[in-house]
């Protein structure tokens, strides 16, 4: 149990995420292709580019805003037990989350259009996996404490709230240069869901106060559910000794991800604005859609409301009574607060992501080197001008369980003629005021390759960082003259 | 530049690769985390009448409950040490000697407790707590063995007399506060 306990804490403490999923590096880098992916309206001028398929795009981050490794397991000679209590019982509340994602592409392939030059098609699969369990606080604290110190405390069944799923992306994008100064762009998503779990709208509370006829009377009030899909498929697969479940695993896996699994349908959205020669403003508004879960699906319920100050007696009413007292308690209270299982259909909505940002370039202007193979002339405003330099802003919001959750980013980014463009960032969110980001995309010949990095200055000591971030990727792009 | 360039990115490269580093991390430390939380709740109320200790007088009245919350599982395989309180509000006329036996599934002893409840009126409460598991010298098994409890109360008074106070009755209430070890 302990160490059951020590896996799960270790996953939360590497696997945060709403900055995780803020691709504020990548975000409107307009070398790179995979930036189409968080802004479909992007100012591309490729000319076709492909991605090296399984390795085009690859993003990793984790992180948490409540505790780091470090908090607990640190060779610092404290009693564990001690730093448990102060870190994670009275150092974290039920706001911290504690989630992560990666996203690995499959393919991812985009060409302009024959017949419309302003016209660019992307289109791919990507495989993605998205958590997130912000701290049941009051949960942990009445397993911790108990309730005999907490008496009248009305602990909050609704801290419990997680979100969680496995699946592929299918994806086709249309960008279209509308005009000088705009760009936009649209992406239909289809989803195929591996794995789903969800518990976000849990209300309740559990309170011990003193009793009306006996001395204490405890009062639950739940409104709980937890919602799955694609788990017990595998469950059973694994629990049957008749099936090999290495084969038996991969065939349900490559059947959901054959959009075998539960389907759902979505869209991005995205522009880019040209308010002068040289200032850029750009948004978009990510994952607009939902999945319908059928398949494998489990719904666990606790509602109800029963208070009970133990088992009540009568003398002489009850004395001849054969009931079972204890039994008929426990029968009322199961019966007020019933617990069920169903295999209800039921619909989640992805996390939608907006982003904004505004841009400003300055310095010499970079030739655009068209009709050569050897270098890249994209990126730029809508003209297709190029920049050595660009400054800006960037902000960053997703839809959580709790609401939504932002990111402010700055960035300045410099290229060194077309052949190579650095970006940095400084990001300021609630989990951290020192988050500097890096990264650069190299065009060597028709080969593009990108990495970028989060919070540079938790690799100083991974284990006392509450976030890292890392993507990187390898594509083939053409350029030529249109 | 053009020669420098990649270096820029090779060396952000190496330095995220091989300088990045990491602390030390000891997470077999987890092995000695406890979680022992101290949980309570009421067990059983009772109230019986003056009227009714008058009728079955000299007689004492006895009465078994079942509680199988001490013998679920999660309860008994985790239990540490607590405490029994047991309260009586006692309006009646009556002196009255209250036994508490702890009884198994099968009904045998395994523990008592007795109390003397002095008469009204005016209302005499008597509060009482009993200790199980260390330190206090008795014995933790008694708790996970019980199954009910027996009540037995005993009119050290006559059976005529009746309480000036309205509606005089015995009530007994009793919660019961335990620690639980639920890492180890």
């Amino acid at each position: 149990m302990r160490q059951t306990l020590i896996i799960l804490i270790l996953f939360s403490l590497n696997s945060l995420s709403v900055i995780s999923q803020n691709k504020q590096l990548l975000y409107d880098f307009n070398e790179i292709p995979q930036a189409l992916l968080s802004n479909p309206g992007m100012s591309a001028s490729f000319k076709w580019y492909s991605g090296v398929p399984l390795v085009s795009g690859i993003s990793l981050q984790a992180g948490n805003s409540g505790i780091t490794s470090n908090d607990l397991f640190a060779i610092d000679g404290l009693d564990f037990n001690t730093k448990f209590r102060e870190k994670v019982i009275n150092g974290m509340s039920f706001r911290d989350e504690l989630s992560g994602t990666y996203q690995i592409e499959l393919l991812n392939v985009g060409f302009r259009s024959r017949k419309n030059e302003n016209v660019f098609y992307s289109f791919g699969a990507y495989n993605e996996g998205d958590a997130i369990v912000y701290y049941f606080e009051d949960y942990a604290r009445l397993a911790y404490e108990g309730n005999t110190d907490n008496l009248n405390e009305r602990f909050d069944l609704g801290h419990l709230k997680t979100r969680g799923e496995i699946l592929n992306v299918y994806h086709f994008g249309i960008n279209k240069r509308v005009s000088n100064r705009l760009v936009a762009g649209v992406r239909a998503k289809l989803y195929s869901s591996f794995v789903n779990f969800s518990s976000t709208r849990n209300k309740g509370s559990f309170v011990t106060e003193e009793g009306q006829n006996n001395l204490l009377r405890t009062t639950l009030d739940a409104d709980l559910e937890i919602r799955t899909s694609g788990i017990f498929e595998l469950k059973d697969v694994l629990d049957d000794a008749a099936v090999d479940n290495g084969s038996g695993i991969s065939n349900i896996l490559t059947r959901r991800a054959l959009l075998g699994g539960n389907l759902g349908l979505g869209f991005d959205l995205g522009f880019t604005y040209n308010l002068d020669e040289r200032t850029t403003v750009t948004g978009s508004l990510l994952d607009i859609g939902f999945i319908y879960h059928t398949k494998d699906t489990r719904t666990y319920s606790l509602k109800g409301t029963a208070s009970t100050e133990g088992i009540e007696f009568f003398i002489p009413a009850d004395s001849n009574n054969p009931e079972d007292q204890w039994q008929n308690l426990v029968d009322e209270i199961e019966a007020l607060v019933p617990y069920t299982v169903s295999s209800e259909n039921y619909i989640t909505f992805r996390p939608t992501k907006l982003n904004a940002s505004i841009r400003r370039d300055f310095g010499k202007k970079i030739d655009l080197r068209m009709n050569c193979y050897c270098t890249t002339g994209v990126g730029g405003n809508n003209n297709g001008k190029v920049y050595k330099n660009s400054f800006g802003a960037h902000l960053y919001a997703i839809n959580r369980p709790r609401g939504p959750q932002t990111a402010l980013t700055a960035f300045y980014q410099h290229r060194l003629g077309n052949f190579m463009a650095l970006k940095s960032t400084y990001t300021v969110d609630k989990f951290s005021f020192t988050n500097i980001g890096f990264g650069g995309s190299i065009q060597a010949g028709p080969v593009n390759m990108y990495m970028l990095a989060d919070n540079l200055l938790g690799y100083r000591n991974l284990a006392d960082t509450h976030y890292a971030s890392i993507q990187f990727g390898l594509n083939i792009i053409s350029w030529g003259k249109k | 530049m053009k020669k420098k360039s990649p270096l820029i990115l090779a060396f952000f490269i190496c330095f995220l690769s091989i300088f990045s580093c990491s602390d030390e991390q000891d997470f077999d430390q987890a092995r000695v985390l406890e979680v022992i939380p101290d949980i309570s709740g009421s067990v059983i109320y009772l109230e019986t009448t003056e009227t009714a200790i008058n009728a079955i007088s000299p007689a004492p009245i006895s009465q078994n409950i079942n509680f199988d919350g001490f013998a679920s599982g999660f309860f008994s395989d985790r239990v540490i040490s607590g405490f029994l309180k047991f309260q009586f509000d006692n309006t009646t006329s009556k002196n009255i000697q209250i036994r508490i036996a702890f009884l198994d599934a099968a009904n045998n002893p395994l523990d008592s407790v007795t109390i003397q409840v002095p008469a009204g009126p005016p209302l005499r409460r008597v509060d009482r707590e009993f200790f199980y598991g260390p330190p206090s010298g008795s014995s933790i098994d008694i708790i996970r063995n019980t199954s009910s409890l027996q009540l037995t109360f005993i009119n050290n008074s006559n059976n005529t007399s009746v309480s000036s106070l309205p509606d005089p009755k015995l009530i007994f209430k009793s919660s019961a506060s335990f620690k639980l070890r639920i890492l180890e």
